[in-house]
């Protein structure tokens, strides 16, 4: 595990933020990144250019096989940031929140002040077996994809086990899709903007049983991005930063048959506990995430292995409303989540913290605010759970 | 008449030194091959149910096109030999074959053989043949020939590792950082339903994008072996049960996919 280093070096602080539209776009990599930055770069109060960047980090899994290679210099070079050191992260679906720790660490090392996190995907424009390729590559090849697993697949057998374990049915699967539909509604960032009934989510079309399309997220496209700075070089920029006040990753076996359990994220524990004690703070604490819900039971499973429930009742925890945004005590997936919002694979982890960002600083819509928060987090995971990076963020320096 | 009782999914027999098996389908009459079976699967097992019964095959004269000696040799640990063979191993015309001390056996179908819908049947043949053809760049994850073989013989013969408890598939180095023994343990054969799903066509991986849809989806389960390890595998595509948590199945050799003109064969489960 990494030492607790927050308190004795350099504190980053989130200057910027910005996002495209997710969904189906016209536009390609380079017009998406560039959008991105552009909002972002624009969303700092004050004083802001480009080439106050020292580096950058840009998370994606392949956007469909096209530059895979130097994906980072080529987008960077279209966004006024030429010339400095960039690189592109890849850990499957949690790339960017993986992006957004390796800034977070070039400034704590003290080697940059003012660092770029982003994300890109583009998948969409390739054919319904060539997404569904890369979409499978990040599982284990070699032997679960030869036994017929997608990440549904998975994603379901870790369901129907769980169903099996405890007090829970896919009615509360149901009613997650449910609530973050009501969230994504009026996102206007949101790939699926409709309001969904209990009874339309329950009789969705079965894509792996007992999952059903309500159950599984949508393959977006889409672009985030946000700025970090030192905290010394912070009041050139605003007077009203958000500050970073903790990282934890950890990763697990690839294969769901090499863990002792399939019904718990270890990595999703591991990296929660050590941005916790980081940031001294624990579940009860948070106001909103931002979590990894790929498939819905990926956010049952998220709302215990974060704290927010106890193991075994994360079926509850959805059946009572209690992640709803300002009814219970934590605010899940405010955005919409990967299931309204959207999942640009490579983008989700920057742009669940695009949403924290507004979120806090209270720039989003006004309809969907979530009313007194001081405290956030983005969780951001891997494939099925071999990776893992959780964040917290507040609106002061010291929470 | 030759009695025929069930085994790994096949319709067995024995008669004077000569064991037969034959696949359970048939259309008018004759024996047909199910949808990821073939004269190699059913060779693997009918080797297994001879090695059940203390019979022990060193060397088999095999000499027929329809098998792939190499997995046949893998999964049995037999030698092919045509000179000093005790057995021989016969492919009937229809999807039956026997494995003989003599060189020329007469094999009768059985009486119970169930109906296959002959659409259904000469789509999956077409889907293999498709499949199987160099010309089909599969969309599926790529696996190369050195690295399916690299995990065959424990892929096929569920041959594990041990290092203070046993391991498979197969990993490299333990938590100490010393490189784990070669796979020398067999686990056994049956195992129980932990979990599973049914995959849509739609939601399977796009190996199977071509068989997927006539076999109205694939089927996956997350079984225990007694020896503590799990493991993820595709039901037989045959299979009429539903599975049920707490159910016991068989691992079984069956085709799983072809890649660069070669059929990828694997473990599937049989449910019992």
């Amino acid at each position: 595990m990494l030492p607790c280093v927050g308190h004795d070096m350099v504190d980053v602080a989130i200057i910027g933020a910005g996002q495209t539209k997710y969904g189906n776009h016209a536009s390609g990599l380079k017009g998406m990144w560039a959008e991105a930055a552009k909002n972002a770069f624009d969303s700092v109060d004050q004083n802001f250019h480009p080439s106050r960047i020292d580096e950058a980090f840009i998370g994606s899994v392949a956007f469909g096989g096209s530059q895979l290679g130097n994906t980072a210099a080529l987008l960077t070079e279209h966004s006024a940031m030429k010339g400095i050191s960039v690189r592109r992260v890849e850990n499957a679906c949690a790339s960017s929140g993986f992006a957004l720790r390796d800034a977070w660490m070039a400034i704590k090392s003290g080697q940059a002040d003012v660092v770029v996190a982003g994300g890109i995907e583009k998948m969409n424009d390739l054919t319904p077996e060539r997404k569904r390729f890369w979409l499978g590559v990040s599982g284990d090849t070699e032997w679960e994809r030869l036994a017929g697993l997608t990440f549904p697949g998975t994603y379901a057998l870790m369901a129907r086990r769980y169903f099996h374990e405890f007090d829970s049915t896919h009615d509360d699967l149901v009613n997650i899709s449910v609530k973050n539909h009501m969230h994504g509604f009026e996102n206007h960032a949101a790939h699926l903007r409709k309001e969904v009934s209990f009874e339309k989510a329950k009789s969705g079309f079965m894509v792996a049983d007992p999952l059903t399309l309500y159950d599984c997220c949508p393959t977006s496209d889409g672009a985030s991005c946000v700025v970090l700075a030192a905290d010394h070089v912070v009041k050139e920029f605003t007077d009203d930063p958000l500050w970073l006040l903790s990282s934890g990753a950890a990763s697990d076996n690839l294969a769901l048959h090499d863990r002792p359990s399939i019904t718990q994220l270890l990595a999703t524990q591991k990296a929660s506990r050590t941005a916790y004690s980081m940031a001294g703070l624990t579940p009860s604490d948070i106001d909103l995430a931002e979590v990894h819900d790929c498939f819905t039971i990926a956010e049952l499973l998220a709302t215990e292995d974060l704290g927010f429930a106890a193991r075994g009742e994360g079926g509850k925890f959805a059946r009572q409303g209690l992640g709803r945004r300002n009814e219970g005590d934590v605010c899940i997936n405010p955005s919409g989540g990967l299931k309204s919002k959207g999942h640009p694979l490579g983008a989700t982890g920057t742009g669940q913290a695009v949403e924290v960002f507004k979120q806090l600083k209270g720039t989003v819509e006004p309809s969907r605010l979530v009313r007194d928060a001081e405290i956030g987090m983005t969780h951001n995971v891997g494939g099925s759970g071999a990776t893992c990076a959780v964040h917290i963020f507040g609106r002061e320096r010291n929470a | 008449m030759l009695e025929f009782s069930n085994w790994q999914g096949y319709k067995v027999s024995f008669d004077n030194d000569t064991y037969h098996i034959c696949s359970p389908w048939q259309i008018q009459d004759s024996p047909v091959f199910g949808p990821d079976s073939d004269y190699t699967t059913l060779a693997i097992s009918l080797i297994g149910l001879m090695n059940s019964n203390s019979i022990h095959i060193d060397k088999v004269s095999v000499g027929e096109k329809e098998i792939d000696k190499e997995i046949l040799i893998v999964a049995t640990g037999i030698q092919d030999s045509s000179e000093d063979a005790e057995w021989n191993l016969i492919c009937h015309d229809a999807a039956a074959l026997s494995i003989s001390r003599s060189t020329t056996t007469v094999f009768q179908n059985p009486t119970d053989l169930l109906d296959i819908d002959s659409e259904i049947y000469q789509q999956i043949n077409l889907a293999w043949e498709k499949e199987t053809s160099l010309g089909n760049v599969s969309q599926g994850a790529y696996i190369s020939s050195q690295q399916y073989g690299e995990s065959l013989n424990s892929r096929l013969n569920l041959l594990a590792q041990f290092d203070d408890k046993t391991i498979w598939p197969p990993r490299q180095l333990n938590d100490d950082g010393t490189m784990i023994n070669n796979p020398e343990v067999h686990l056994t054969r049956t195992c129980q339903i932990e979990s599973w799903t049914k995959l849509s066509a739609a939601g399977a991986p796009s190996e199977f994008s071509i068989r997927a849809p006539i076999l109205d989806g694939i089927s996956t389960v997350y079984v225990s072996f007694k020896e503590g390890t799990k493991g993820v595998f595709l039901l037989t595509d045959d299979q009429n049960k539903q599975p049920e948590i707490g159910m016991k199945g068989e691992i079984v050799v069956r085709r799983i996919y072809s890649q660069e003109g070669q059929i990828r064969y694997g473990t599937k489960v049989q449910l019992l």
